[in-house]
């Protein structure tokens, strides 16, 4: 197989997936970056270096789908907790949404090989 | 606060300052990030009883991974672009830019004496016989540009798609251009040139006071000769280089690269036939 196209495919499907999956992983609760890190660590192939999440989160919340608040921790300082916004639920509906017909249409061309 | 050992420290801080450098001029929020990015080392590290080592901490820091990779390379401006190029490569990325760089330095150094040099094509049939003299009078001029056409050539041997350079085009056809331009010169102008100056030094001189303008002394018969000799030499050379470039096309592909991509057996064909057409010329001023 040729790795190197192989690699440069994953990437760019990479790096549209990991911004789908960070609001999933944050929809319905509060969540502070690390929880983000370890619930992404379970998908195979999706995180390469667990610091990319750290600016994609930045940009999310400068684009208005994330906010922050600052919550007390009894295990250490106070730690920034991430929500989605009204915004970012929009959104974040609108993109699983286009994400299943991506899905399902590629599905399908695979069952008529 | 985490809990490390000197060493570790040491090595977080290189790692932090990593950080800001490589999302300095993005759409990002550095300070945002360093603090997210403290939070997360303090996770990781909160279990232990003792302060983190270097290992424990370099662990932590392996899997963050490197910060010049968490940033797609559309989010950070032109200007971080090329600071981080040079610092840390893709090396055909940091050999355009020194080779630009050299470009700018040799025009920089004399720019009158280089613009001479784009001068002289609009003289053509001048250009050969003083290509020596500006290529020797001013060496370092000469040296930097030689310097700047080889590492342009070293970026594109080092660029994973030497046919589709897009950005760094910009950087690499300057050089380039101006070191081929030069060397067609010699090599359809100067060569013939050359070999005639060797056979008859006598004539040189005076091929240079016809182009000169200073003929009025010479009879018409002198310059209709001067003139002949020229052209037959030059197209006795072409023929030459016809010859031998139809068996080895690939020689001027690769000598002209990239920009001679399209030579072929054809062209060379040409260059004889073009030749021939000089040598016609030449006996037709003769026999005037």
């Amino acid at each position: 197989m040729d790795n190197r196209f192989f690699d440069n495919w994953a990437t760019q499907v990479r790096k549209g997936m990991l911004e789908l999956c960070i609001l999933n992983a944050i929809k319905g609760t509060s969540l502070y970056g690390y929880d983000i890190v370890r619930k992404l660590r379970g998908i195979e192939g999706l995180v390469i270096s667990e610091g990319t999440i750290y600016p994609i989160l930045s940009r999310l919340k400068k684009e208005g789908l994330l906010k922050t608040t600052i919550k007390e921790s009894t295990e250490g300082p106070p730690r920034k907790y991430y929500e989605l916004t009204d915004k970012g639920t929009t959104i974040l509906n609108a993109m699983n949404d286009y994400w299943t017909d991506i899905k399902t249409g590629t599905e399908k061309l695979k069952r008529e090989e | 606060m985490i809990n490390l050992t000197q060493e570790a420290r040491i090595h977080l801080d290189k790692y932090l300052n990593e950080v800001r450098t490589s999302l300095a001029g993005c759409s990002v929020d550095v300070d945002d990030i360093l603090g997210d990015i403290n939070d997360h080392i303090e996770s990781e590290l909160h279990d232990l009883n003792e302060p983190a080592s270097f290992d424990q901490l370099d662990e932590v820091l392996k899997r963050l991974g490197d910060p010049q990779q968490w940033v797609p390379p559309e989010e950070i401006s032109s200007w971080r672009k090329m600071i981080q190029r040079l610092r840390k490569g893709p090396e055909d990325w940091r050999l355009a830019y020194l080779a630009f760089a050299l470009l700018a330095v040799s025009i920089y150094i004399n720019p009158e004496r280089f613009f001479l040099w784009i001068r002289l094509l609009a003289f053509p049939l001048r250009a050969p016989l003083w290509l020596g003299e500006i290529l020797l009078s001013y060496p370092s001029q000469t040296i930097l540009l030689l310097a700047s056409f080889i590492l342009a050539r070293a970026a594109i041997a080092a660029s994973r798609n030497p046919h589709d350079l897009r950005g760094q085009k910009w950087l690499l056809y300057p050089p380039l251009i101006v070191t081929y331009i030069l060397l067609l010169i010699f090599l359809l102008g100067f060569a013939p040139l050359a070999m005639l100056a060797f056979w008859a030094p006598k004539y040189i001189a005076e091929l240079k006071e016809l182009a000169s303008g200073l003929h009025n002394s010479q009879s018409a018969r002198a310059k209709a000769t001067i003139t002949s000799i020229t052209i037959a030499a030059t197209g006795l050379w072409w023929i030459i280089l016809g010859v031998l470039s139809i068996p080895r096309p690939h020689y001027v592909r690769v000598v002209f690269r990239p920009f001679a991509e399209w030579f072929g057996r054809k062209h060379a064909a040409i260059l004889i036939c073009i030749g021939l057409l000089l040598l016609l010329i030449s006996l037709l001023i003769i026999n005037e």
